[in-house]
């Protein structure tokens, strides 16, 4: 009796949690600025990789591959199935719903709000510096909300992070209302930020500027047609302004116009600018432009690049640069699992946006042609394409111009098939399903053997291209031409004298595609400005790909092993006008707190 | 009869159970007294004991039931006993010649059941509680004691997840699953309970030579004691003891072999090349932009060369001008090298591998001391084949010894110790992965994927002792001419060498367990009082090693020059690469201390028990780095007036690291009783109903674990973890890496406010016998209540930003279980022929009643009002078999509509015109089956015996994943005979033939139309099987034997597994009995086995 009586005095050795666990609470967090510090880097680590692999919700593959850029993976892949059946209300290959981890934006945007809250707690810490990071924090929240404005529309208004005890039944505010949040997160970052640039050691933090850009890029989707309109893309009853401003309103360019000015003030004051150092002058085709236009996208720290995501894992195992870099690089230094990345190429619908070196159209193979073309017709077009495409892409034939002598950069490296190759296969048939006709080298300019990069999230050719953009919509051709050919220029382009609206605003649409390929923005911009033929062959319709002969028991990658080549159809994409904007998942519609978006 | 003789008391108890072994060392003066044994009915009874009590001497009745004994004296007790009579005393009183008439064992009235804390006669008994001897596990030759326990007892079932040695335990449930969070049972190895983490380690590790028997606890009564893990049932194991006596050396061995019981069967390569074309031309007939696969097909010649597995066509032999007349003979007759076909799951499978199991155990003792020390052996080994390649050994094994020392010693009078020492090493050897040795689905993936992505003419294997990995000719030249054709996506590698370059991996597993335990009587305070106390300690460790030989492996071509010659190129050989890492190993302290107390008053008997116990559970690699404790408190009080009147309350009082103080503690009570109207004085005695019992109970247990069962300290607020994975800072150009700063994260958020799940139990059981006997029936019906689950809301809005596994627990949802199990047993004689028949059927059917689910439009969206586990999915309605039907089909949003003839026709269940998520309702059962039926008999004569088990079970589904259902998976995977034959085409549905699959597909993938999760692929796992066979001679105790002082021997023969009965799986070839979810299975075995035991 005294024995199991006396056993209860022990229920703190039984029971109690010994503290040996190595967790710790909020005081712990916020009781130094170390700590603090450490939980304010899970916000940039989290939040700024929405939309990069690893980030967007889905398991496999990158935006590329449902935007029409890139072919859409293996069977397994979340992009091939959205590319087979479009955006599902329950998710894909681990998404919660359409092509994005909608839960995900909410858990990053709460981390934010708790540093937030937090911060003014720390003993240790200067209040400048706490002030600074309260700027951080809105932000990082004004990126994501940025990134589920173009997604989703109108969205519930999180001012907070929450208790387990607080009314969580906060349904969808208008667009109007959700832009007009999103611009006062910005404002309030602004102004909080520091002046400038932070010291070198702490690059890669918020600066003015680059809430700046998030400002300007919000209010181009707001100007755009798919929001800026009096009727939605579908009719959504009651809730239309969920989708649409409910009128089509021109100021909304010139609000455009401001913040992409300011962007480009602040930018010259502080040593950022467009990389141009061929010194032709201005508008000139820049005779350096591979080599600015690589080192733009794929140097870490240019001065081109106002915020960028800072990734500099090199463990190949180490998430999520195992995602990013999965997805990005598949050339040979990449060992891990790279075989899954090997339906990723280039296809012929995108490849048919890049100009000639000189400006003028290539002329592609057709599908219909009466006959193949014999491969020399391919090196020579290759051959005399613009710069961004040797900067992007290495393929049949064709050496990577990005690393010249690298080994794993190198067709004779490559290791598996850059192409649609058979021995066999006869003209026009296809025995392929988007093996593509190049690989992405985009990211990987004189990079060496160097794995990781940063990606960019904000470049300021997105700011010149906004511009010209929105000058053109807003009936100001010579400005809009201005600022187009500042990114033209610099690709070694001749400059473009178009003034006519529609035939700018195409012109200016396809500048962006090439100078944008791969990073993350077209699958966006598509929707956004409502393309005629997004139904055909931008996200949805018929996909084509290059078919190749060549030698048999010669090594199909060279250019030495090709006999001949053609277009063929490689698959057909689903396309559906509800796509304009993502579902919300479905169990988060069931739960009744937010209405669906039309047609899901 | 003598009620006097049924006073409760353990220590009576116990002595009943010695009374055959008592010693007899110390006779002096002999007595010599001569006897015949009879039985009720008249009839001779051969080979009973005869022993004097307190000494050693015994004897054998012989074929004529009489028997000679040298006793220590005129007044000396005799012990008379024999299996299936109740034992017997017998006073001399200085009569030399002695009849003994020993009585139908039927009635047992002694018959014992342990229950939880205590050996309760069976009769007594008011909980539902059912019994195994040792015995009837050591007749099944199975590994692990959970897959014995099948079958074996009604109540309890499982499912097994591998039939790889070392890994294929059954998980078991007893009376099913009641709740969507851990269903798993208590485990309790002579009154130490096994941690939750841990609750089959020990348990699926013993030898069944060392089990003495088994008891199943199953409702409220028997497990509420166990009050906080009493909720899923409870399996007490006893281990066998010494009694006082001569030692007892019981030896066995066994050896058997081991075989799949089923395998897919595969295609041959001609047959496949036909059902592949088909496919094709499916595809480019019925759908557009598909003119290219026309690449792919097969023609004539190929299918020629498949049928005749030959290379060349006789034709394209005689072409080839630079032969000689002998070289173009050979060719013609040389086997194929591209064209070949095998069946690569029977040929990784289909090997017979041995088993066996040896055991020697001594038991004996003197007053003093008691011993039973038990030493076994067990190895298996696996069923694949191709397994050694140069340093390769992918082989499956697993190799066991066990050891086993109960020691009780009397210190004093009222003072005796017992002592329980344990040990258990395995070595479990397969296939080496990187992955977790434990995660069965990515370690079969490493064995199996290529048996499902390769198809049958894909993969040489070893060709002239060289390890093939691909074709060294030029794709779509005449030395490698198929690859063009198969543009396999996957590429070129092959089942056998997939498997070979895995390596081995091995874990050591060692798990030793200690414990003492005190027992002292004081009768000296209160008569029939009694303090114990126990201490146990379990330690395992567990260490995985991977050793990956390199391996040369080769190309392979026939030559241009003489295609009669093979060249093979390759061969070099790197490195190998070992690692060892420590895999959960653990360790656990459980204490306890309690006092118990039986007294007799005329017709009342009361007995009483008061307990307490702790135990702490420490693994050091788990997430939390910290032990996880439990303790309780246990209380019982019993009455019964005349053994016919019983009542008895059962409470357990029990704390959790789960929550937080003032939640932490639950109170479960039980209550139960029992009436048995056969005692009654009133009662006439007959022969018809000879034995009656009616009980019923009611209580309370409880459950702390959420259903992951990974969450601890569910009321901590907020957790945050440091040194997180974090981000990088600086202004670098690339050529190095900028400065790491390591994160801060939120972990899970807390409820200080959670507390027990629980669950309320009822069961009303009826026992009767008839006949005098021979027929006995026990009836149980039962309903459980959970209510209160432990669970993580899935209602909260993405908004409040916290995972929906992270955010606070609560303590809602209910879930109801309910069932019955009847058990029949007919037990009789006809002259020496004894021959019984037990049959008894199980039905548990869940229902969730609440779950804090986000609701869907239409009620089969939810999961609410279905069983757990209960799948979802599309209905299907057919195949598409007229254009009539293809054209008004409601719009499919999975698939973008596409479909053609000979596809699956899905119902629009909500007749919105379109198939989507609305659509995907409740299909089928779930796995787990909801009946289970049993089915023992056996006959002995003489002294052979023969015991046959079968088993079913009804109402369970198993769902076919898209891995096994479709063919030509990324062009070349491979088909099954089973699709072929099933398989839709319009000229079978014209002719009314048989159709169970769709029509032929090709490079399909699970977003198609037929392969999208619906009932389509969902079949019956209903099936009947002869389980176990055991068939035995026990040679009669006389003649040689006695010369050799063999006290017994016995030899055997048993088969488990034997044969399953044609069921929905049979053509799949799967296993009934085993868990779906996976198309990555290492088949379940059967084993035929032989050998013989022997005590002396």
């Amino acid at each position: 009796m005294i024995g199991s009586l006396g056993m209860f005095s022990c229920e703190d050795y039984f029971l109690q949690k010994p503290d040996t666990s190595g967790t710790v609470d909020l005081d712990a967090v916020y009781g130094s600025a170390k700590n603090a510090n450490a939980a304010l880097m899970n916000c940039y680590r989290n939040i700024l990789l929405h939309g990069w692999p690893g980030g967007w919700g889905v398991g496999h593959g990158s935006l590329s591959s449902i935007s029409g850029e890139n072919s859409r993976g293996y069977s397994w892949h979340g992009t091939y199935k959205i590319c087979a059946s479009g955006l599902s209300v329950n998710g894909t290959d681990g998404s919660d719903g359409g092509a994005d981890s909608y839960s995900n934006n909410w858990a990053n945007i709460r981390k934010c709000f708790i540093v937030k809250e937090n911060i003014d707690k720390v003993p240790d810490m200067t209040d400048e510096m706490k002030g600074y990071i309260k700027a951080e924090c809105t932000g990082l929240i004004a990126y994501r909300y940025m990134g589920m404005f173009y997604r989703y529309g109108g969205l519930p208004i999180v001012t907070k992070s929450f208790e387990a005890t607080d009314d969580l039944n906060i349904t969808r505010s208008d667009l109007q209302a959700t832009l007009d949040y999103i611009l006062a997160l910005c404002d309030e970052a602004i102004a909080g930020l520091p002046q400038g640039k932070w010291s070198d050691d702490q690059t890669g933090r918020l600066t003015k500027g680059a809430v700046m850009a998030i400002k300007a890029r919000v209010l181009m989707f707001a100007a755009r047609p798919l929001f800026n309109s009096a009727t939605p893309y579908l009719d959504n009853g009651a809730n239309n302004n969920l989708i649409c401003f409910g009128k089509e309103d021109a100021n909304r360019w010139q609000t455009a116009i401001t913040a992409n000015e300011a962007v480009l003030t602040w930018a010259g004051a502080n040593g950022y600018e467009l990389i141009n150092t061929g010194g032709a002058g201005e508008g000139n085709a820049n005779p350096k432009a591979l080599d600015d236009y690589g080192t733009a996208t794929s140097t870490p720290g240019n001065k081109e690049t106002l915020l960028a995501y800072k990734a500099d894992f090199t463990n190949q195992w180490t998430w999520p640069g195992s995602a990013i870099f999965y997805y990005l690089n598949m050339s040979n230094l990449w060992t891990n699992n790279r075989w899954d990345t090997d339906q990723l190429g280039l296809l012929t619908n995108f490849l048919e946006n890049y100009y000639r070196a000189d400006g003028t159209e290539q002329s592609w193979p057709k599908v219909g042609d009466s006959a193949p073309r014999p491969i020399s017709d391919w090196l020579d077009r290759i051959n005399n394409m613009e710069a961004r495409f040797k900067a992007d892409h290495i393929g049949p034939g064709y050496q990577a111009a990005n690393n010249p002598g690298v080994n794993g950069w190198t067709l004779e490296s490559w290791n598996r098939s850059l192409g649609n190759y058979g021995t066999a296969v006869k003209f026009p048939n296809s025995y392929g399903d988007g093996k593509g006709c190049g690989f992405s080298t985009k990211y990987y300019y004189h990079a060496g053997s160097r794995v990781w990069f940063e990606p960019p999230l904000f470049r300021l050719a997105e700011t010149y291209l906004n511009l010209a953009e929105a000058y053109n919509e807003a009936n100001d051709p010579t400005k809009a031409l201005k600022n187009l050919n500042k990114v033209r220029n610099r690709a070694g382009l001749p400059s473009i004298t178009v003034t006519e609206k529609t035939a700018l605003r195409k012109i200016i649409q396809r500048e962006k595609a090439i100078e944008y390929y791969n990073e993350n923005q077209r699958y966006f911009d598509v929707k956004h400005w409502k393309l005629d033929n997004i139904a055909n062959g931008i996200i949805g319709g018929q996909m084509r790909e290059m078919q190749f002969r060549y030698i048999s028991g010669k090594s199909a990658n060279l250019a030495s092993s090709l006999i001949e080549y053609w277009d063929c159809n490689a698959y057909v994409c689903y396309w559906n006008p509800k796509m304009f904007l993502e579902p919300f998942p479905q169990s988060e519609v069931d739960k009744k707190t937010v209405t669906q978006n039309p047609g899901y | 009869m003598k009620r006097n003789y049924f006073q409760f008391s353990l220590i009576k108890l116990s002595m009943v159970v010695l009374m055959m072994f008592v010693s007899t060392a110390f006779a002096s003066a002999a007595f010599r007294v001569k006897g015949n044994v009879k039985d009720s009915k008249g009839e001779v009874v051969t080979g009973a004991t005869i022993a004097e009590k307190g000494y050693s001497a015994s004897t054998i009745s012989d074929v004529n039931g009489n028997f000679e004994i040298n006793a220590s004296g005129p007044s000396a007790t005799l012990t008379i006993s024999f299996l299936g009579y109740q034992t017997k005393q017998e006073n001399i009183n200085n009569r030399s010649v002695i009849a003994v008439v020993l009585a139908d064992n039927a009635q047992a009235i002694d018959e014992v059941v342990v229950t939880a804390y205590a050996t309760q006669k069976k009769v007594n008994v008011t909980g539902a509680i059912s019994a195994v001897k040792g015995r009837d596990l050591v007749s099944i030759p199975v590994a692990n004691i959970t897959n014995a326990l099948i079958g074996n007892t009604p109540g309890v079932s499982g499912l097994q997840t591998s039939g790889e040695p070392g890994r294929n335990a059954a998980n078991i449930y007893i009376r099913g699953i009641s709740t969507y969070g851990s269903s798993t049972p208590l485990v309790v190895i002579d009154g130490i309970e096994q941690a939750s983490e841990r609750a089959f380690d020990e348990i699926n590790s013993m030898d069944a030579n060392e089990i003495d028997g088994i008891s199943i606890l199953k409702d409220a009564a028997s497990t509420a004691v166990y009050g906080i893990r009493g909720a899923n049932g409870v399996v007490i194991v006893t281990t066998k003891r010494g009694s006082a006596g001569k030692p007892t050396i019981s030896f066995s061995t066994n050896f058997g072999l081991t075989k799949a019981t089923k395998l897919q069967k595969g295609l041959s390569a001609y047959d496949y090349a036909m059902f592949r074309n088909e496919g094709i031309n499916n595809e480019m007939n019925s759908f557009s932009g598909t003119a290219g696969l026309a690449g792919y097909l097969f023609d004539d010649n190929d299918l020629w060369k498949f049928k005749n597995n030959r290379d060349f066509t006789d034709t394209e032999v005689d072409a080839m001008t630079n032969l000689s007349a002998a070289q173009k003979t050979a060719l013609k007759n040389s086997p194929a090298l591209y064209y070949g076909s095998k069946n690569l799951y029977a040929d990784q499978f289909n090997k017979t591998a041995p088993q066996s199991q040896s055991n020697i155990n001594i038991s004996g003792g003197t007053d003093k001391v008691k011993y039973f020390v038990s030493l076994g052996y067990f190895t298996q080994k696996g069923i694949t084949n191709a397994t050694e390649y140069y340093g390769s050994n992918t082989g499956s094994s697993f190799d066991r010894y066990n050891f086993r020392s109960n020691f009780d010693i009397d210190v004093m009078k009222n003072l005796q110790v017992s002592i329980n020492m344990a040990g258990q090493f395995g070595t479990t050897k397969g296939p080496g992965t990187s992955a977790d040795p434990y995660d069965l689905g990515s370690r079969y993936k490493v064995i199996m994927q290529y048996i499902y992505d390769g198809n049958p003419f894909l993969c040489p294997g070893i060709i002239d002792g060289k390890l093939i990995n691909n074709y060294a000719g030029v794709a779509g030249s005449i030395q490698n001419p198929l690859a063009v054709k198969t543009g396999s996506s996957i590429g070129s590698q092959n089942a056998v060498y997939n498997l070979l370059i895995s390596g081995t991996g091995y874990i050591y597993n060692s798990l030793l367990d200690n414990s003492v335990k005190v027992n002292h009587q004081m009768d000296y305070l209160l008569k029939g009082l009694r303090s114990h106390a126990t201490v146990s300690y379990q330690d395992n460790y567990n260490r995985y090693v991977t050793v990956v030989p390199s391996l040369p492996s080769y190309t392979v071509q026939r030559s241009a020059a003489d295609p009669n010659v093979l060249e093979f190129f390759g061969g070099s050989m790197g490195a190998g690469t070992f690692n060892s890492y420590g895999y959960s190993n653990w360790n656990k302290l459980y204490i306890d201390a309690g006092l118990d107390w039986s007294g007799v008053f005329g017709e009342h008997n009361i007995s009483g028990l008061l307990l307490g116990k702790g135990s702490k559970y420490t693994m050091p690699s788990d997430n939390n780095h910290t032990p996880s404790g439990m303790m309780g408190l246990v209380g019982r009080a019993t009455y019964n007036y005349g053994n016919r009147y019983m009542a008895e309350l059962n409470v357990g009082y029990n704390g959790t690291e789960q929550f937080a103080s003032g939640n932490r503690f639950g109170m479960f009570p039980a209550y139960s009783v029992g009436w048995v109207p056969t005692m009654e004085p009133f009662f006439p005695e007959n022969d018809i109903l000879t034995f009656m019992k009616i009980r019923a109970s009611y209580g309370s247990v409880g459950n702390d674990l959420l259903a992951s069962g990974s969450r601890r300290y569910l009321y901590l607020p907020n957790t945050y973890n440091l040194e997180q994975s974090g981000y990088y800072l600086g202004n670098s150009d690339g050529s190095s890496q900028n400065t790491y700063y390591t994160a801060a994260t939120e972990g899970t958020l807390g409820n200080k406010l959670v507390t027990w799940e629980r669950a309320n139990k009822y069961d009303v059981g009826l026992e009767m016998k008839f006949f005098r006997d021979r027929l006995s029936l026990v009836a149980d019906y039962f309903k459980e209540d959970r209510n209160n689950i432990l669970t993580t809301l899935e209602t909260i809005p993405a908004i409040y930003g916290v995972s929906s596994g992270s955010v606070p627990p609560s303590n809602v949802g209910k879930t109801e279980n309910k069932g019955y199990e009847v058990s029949l047993n007919w037990t009789d004689k006809v002259g020496k022929l004894g021959y019984f028949v037990e049959g008894d059927v199980s039905f548990a059917r869940n229902k969730i009643l609440y779950k804090a689910e986000s609701l869907g439009q239409y009620y089969w969206m939810n999961e609410t009002g279905f069983s757990i586990g209960q799948k979802f999915g599309l209905v299907s309605d057919g195949l598409f078999n007229t254009n009539d039907e293809l054209a008004n089909r409601p719009y499919n949003e999975f698939t973008s509509n596409k479909a053609t003839l000979g596809d699956v026709r899905y119902k629009d269940l909500n007749g919105d015109g379109r198939i989507n998520s609305k659509d995907q309702a409740p299909i089928g059962y779930a796995n787990y089956p909801e009946y289970h039926f049993n089915l023992k008999t056996g006959i002995n004569y003489k002294g052979f015996d023969l015991k046959l088990l079968f088993i079913g079970t009804a109402n369970g589904s198993y769902y076919l994943n898209s891995g096994y259902t479709i063919p030509f998976f990324k062009k070349a995977g491979n088909a099954w005979n089973w699709m072929y034959e099933g398989r839709w085409t319009a000229e079978k549905y014209a002719a009314g033939e048989k159709i169970n699959y769709p029509r032929a597909t090709f490079d399909a993938t699970s977003s198609d139309n037929n392969f999208l999760t619906s009932d389509y692929w969902l079949r019956s796992s209903n099936f009947f099987k002869l389980k176990n066979i055991e068939v035995g001679y026990s040679f009669p105790q006389s003649g040689f034997l006695k010369k050799v002082n063999i006290e017994s021997l016995r030899i055997y023969a048993n088969m488990n597994n034997v044969y399953t009965f044609k069921n929905a799986l049979s053509e799949i070839g799967i296993d009934p009995e085993t868990t779906d979810g996976s198309s990555y299975i290492y088949p379940l075995t059967s084993i035929v086995n032989t050998g013989f035991s022997l005590k002396f």
